[in-house]
């Protein structure tokens, strides 16, 4: 094995410019061969070939320390969240209001589970709050990803959607207040940290419908084909992205919102431009295979019991409470099941969160490290139960 | 295996049925949620009935057995009201109009039963073509007899109802130039075109249905995709060339036409039926499908051409009595404000100009579903 790390440290130092293309080629070729045998979802395989092949085991993967890289992984992931943006209706949850007290529910019931369970791990109270947080969230890149390959379609498809967008904007925002509310032991000013939390989420907010209703207006000005679009969108979301790292906001809120609103405005992209194409799924290679890299088995296996522990509790709320408001709610119960199974995905959602959001001098990479460990067995087994739950659900297309 | 008699109905009754599109609102495109929308629509007392269709992008809802314009277009807005309540329930869109104006055919999928799933294998992929979007008008017949008689008498008017209805002028994303496209998908099939022409109902059934059965092409008259056929179960003959217009209340303004044709068919004109009258069918049939009220059709007795739009209009001036007999008065003036409005294909169209946009055609005929 040593020898192995060897010969191919030399080789990637003597051929620098050959890494990428020989890492997204052969993640590319590993995520196929496997899917083909195991029938489990592509992203699947992409991170546990960038967690193999990253520094702390085998691989020449570089580290997400480096800024450029973190500067990718944003800009992927706002793509990919205005993508995630575009398919949410405003209008339904406005006027059904069971999706939103769902979700409610659902996030809150698990706050208090996560937090119960990571306190009887003695995982210190902040800690277990800031899991608390982070485990509501269900990650919209493998959700979107998941039914973009299956091209799933019906209520298990749209109640994933929307509930996977509201319990991420309340994974955040509680997230911040408890953040607020370190901040508040430290420096003894909770109402300021807490405002600032809240200003940040508000400005982003406004930051990502301000760029919607820029682009608005200028698309009346200018006649431009609907299969362009992808390509001033794309622009746009890389300047947004950009903004947002150079005061402090979060890219997240702003993708999010500015693809929530542009498709409310009615701003059409072509039919083969959805998704952003091809683009879409090499930028998805990149992002699943760069996410696990900074993780190390050791960490792992240290925090295995919790992270079994935190992915059950989570996994029988989440379908417990969903199962019985989308029961209410005119769905049958085997599809509210299946819904809530369907949330399980969590992982480079919170670990872009936890890289942009823990403010310096917190204290908090234990829980850093703890939770990159739980949420690599999340990543490798949530978009597989996501897959299942669909295809059960027999909302998939058969290829 | 034979159909047995023909059983009698109320003359002059109507019901219709209605195939809707069901749309993703996001993408704009078919969106398979008939097995949801089914699913919550039994849970409630629904007026009429809903039920499946080939793939799940579709469903096909039924009115009751109604005597008059009033009652049917009460019921059938009933029905829309519901229909849109469930749908804002499950975040679908669901409209009118013959076509998808881009879905790919090969992305559908056929729903889960058997008679769906036998059409499938039987057709291949005409099946899923066949996501295409109708009305289907019944009239009550005191007869079998009188059934056969009236719908080979109607071949003459059948253009008016393509025309009227046309709503399908976009296919897999382009514009055919086809008001309605959607009955090029139907005749592809091969029992589709118009019946065979038989006047007397034992003989239809003894040496025409019984010996298509023993062939082992057919299983029922749901097999017959004429464009008017029988109904024996119901007592009817069904006119099934209209595209699904993009408002309930056209539908009901078209199953009124329909229903004061007959009566007047029946009870004042009574016109002698032949073979010959199908010499110009298949030609008066392209010509509403493809110019719509603009086409012109020659007159199957008179070999006379005239234009669909005029034609239709002399017939209303002559069955206007018949009309307020049967209480359908209001309906007339609203057929005559179709008729000068030209049909939902050039509306469709219309859109599109304004716009530049399919998906804006599409939020359109949502929008209008709703009015």
């Amino acid at each position: 094995m040593t020898l192995f790390r060897w010969n191919m440290a030399t080789f990637f130092i003597n051929n620098p410019q050959l890494i990428w293309p020989l890492i997204l080629l052969a993640a590319w070729t590993f995520a196929e061969v496997g899917t083909y045998l195991v029938k489990i979802p592509k992203i699947t395989f992409y991170t546990l070939f960038g967690f193999i092949f990253a520094k702390h085991q085998i691989g020449p993967l570089p580290t997400l320390d480096h800024s450029g890289i973190v500067a990718l992984v944003n800009i992927i992931a706002g793509l990919i969240l205005f993508d995630f943006g575009y398919r949410i209706n405003l209008r339904w949850i406005w006027s059904n209001k069971i999706i939103l007290i769902t979700s409610i529910v659902e996030s809150g019931v698990t706050f208090v589970v996560v937090f119960v369970i990571s306190r009887l791990f003695d995982v210190s109270t902040l800690v277990s709050l800031e899991f608390a947080a982070l485990f509501m969230a269900t990650s919209p890149f493998v959700i979107i990803n998941v039914i973009n390959q299956q091209q799933s379609a019906g209520q298990v498809t749209e109640r994933i959607l929307h509930l996977t967008a509201l319990n991420c904007i309340s994974a955040i925002f509680i997230f911040k207040l408890i953040l607020g509310y370190a901040v508040f032991e430290k420096s003894g000013s909770f109402g300021q940290a807490t405002m600032a939390s809240i200003v940040m989420l508000i400005s982003s907010a406004a930051l990502g419908i301000g760029f919607a209703l820029f682009l608005f207006g200028a698309l009346k000005q200018i006649k431009l084909l609907t299969s362009d679009r992808a390509v001033v969108l794309s622009l746009i979301i890389i300047l947004l992205v950009g903004i947002t790292k150079a005061f402090g906001l979060s890219p997240i809120i702003a993708s999010l919102i500015f693809g929530l609103t542009i498709r409310h405005m009615k701003v059409v992209m072509g039919q083969n431009q959805r998704n952003f194409g091809a683009l879409e799924n090499i930028l998805i290679i990149v992002l699943f295979i760069i996410i696990p890299v900074n993780l190390d088995w050791h960490n792992l296996s240290l925090f295995i019991g919790l992270g079994i522990a935190l992915f059950l509790g989570r996994l029988i709320i989440k379908t417990t409470v969903v199962a019985l408001f989308s029961y209410c709610n005119g769905v049958s119960i085997n599809k509210g099941i299946l819904t809530g199974l369907a949330l399980s995905p969590i992982s480079i959602f919170s670990i872009l969160l936890l890289d942009q959001s823990v403010p310096s001098g917190m204290g908090l990479n234990y829980g850093l490290l703890m939770i990159t460990g739980v949420t690599l067995l999340l990543e490798l087994i949530g978009p597989c139960i996501t897959q299942y739950a669909l295809i059960m659900a027999k909302e998939n297309t058969p290829t | 295996m034979q159909l047995g008699k023909f059983k009698t109905s109320t003359p002059y009754t109507m019901g219709v049925e209605l195939e809707l599109q069901l749309i993703n609102l996001s993408t704009f495109d078919l969106s398979a949620s008939s097995p949801d929308l089914i699913y919550l629509l039994g849970k409630n007392n629904f007026p009429g009935s809903v039920t499946p269709e080939m793939t799940e992008s579709m469903i096909e809802i039924a009115t009751d057995v109604m005597p008059d314009y009033e009652q049917l277009s009460t019921q059938l807005h009933q029905i829309r009201d519901k229909l849109v309540e469930a749908c804002d329930k499950l975040n679908i869109g669901i409209c009118g109009g013959g076509t998808h104006p881009f879905q790919q055919w090969s992305e559908r999928k056929i729903y889960n039963k058997e008679r769906y799933q036998e059409a499938s294998r039987r057709y291949g992929y005409l099946a899923k073509q066949f996501t295409v979007f109708g009305q289907h008008v019944h009239i009550g017949c005191e007869s079998g007899d009188i059934a056969l008689y009236l719908l080979h008498a109607l071949n003459r008017y059948v253009p008016h109802f393509i025309a009227l209805s046309a709503s399908s002028p976009y296919v897999q994303g382009s514009d055919t130039s086809f008001n309605s496209a959607r009955l090029n998908s139907v005749f592809a099939f091969p029992l589709s075109g118009h019946a065979p022409f038989i006047l007397n109902w034992e003989q239809f059934d003894r040496e025409y249905f019984a010996r298509m059965h023993k062939t082992g092409t057919i299983n029922s008259m749901k097999d017959f995709y004429w464009d008017v056929r029988p109904k024996p179960e119901y007592g009817t003959i069904e006119l099934r060339v209209c595209d699904t217009p993009l408002s309930v209340e056209k539908a009901a303004v078209l199953a009124v036409y329909l229903q004061a044709l007959c009566h007047y068919i029946l009870e004042e004109e009574r016109p002698k039926v032949s073979e010959e009258c199908y010499m110009v069918y298949n030609y008066n049939r392209f010509q509403a499908c493809r110019f719509g009220l603009e086409g012109k059709i020659v007159d199957p007795v008179s070999y006379q051409p005239i234009s669909i739009h005029e034609d239709i209009l002399n017939m209303i001036h002559k069955i206007e009595p018949h009309a307020a007999e049967l209480k359908s008065t209001p309906a007339f003036k609203l057929l005559k404000k179709y008729i000068i409005e030209n049909n939902d294909a050039e509306h469709l169209r219309a859109q599109f100009a304004k716009s530049d946009s399919i998906e804006y055609v599409i939020n359109n005929a949502i929008a209008k579903f709703r009015q």
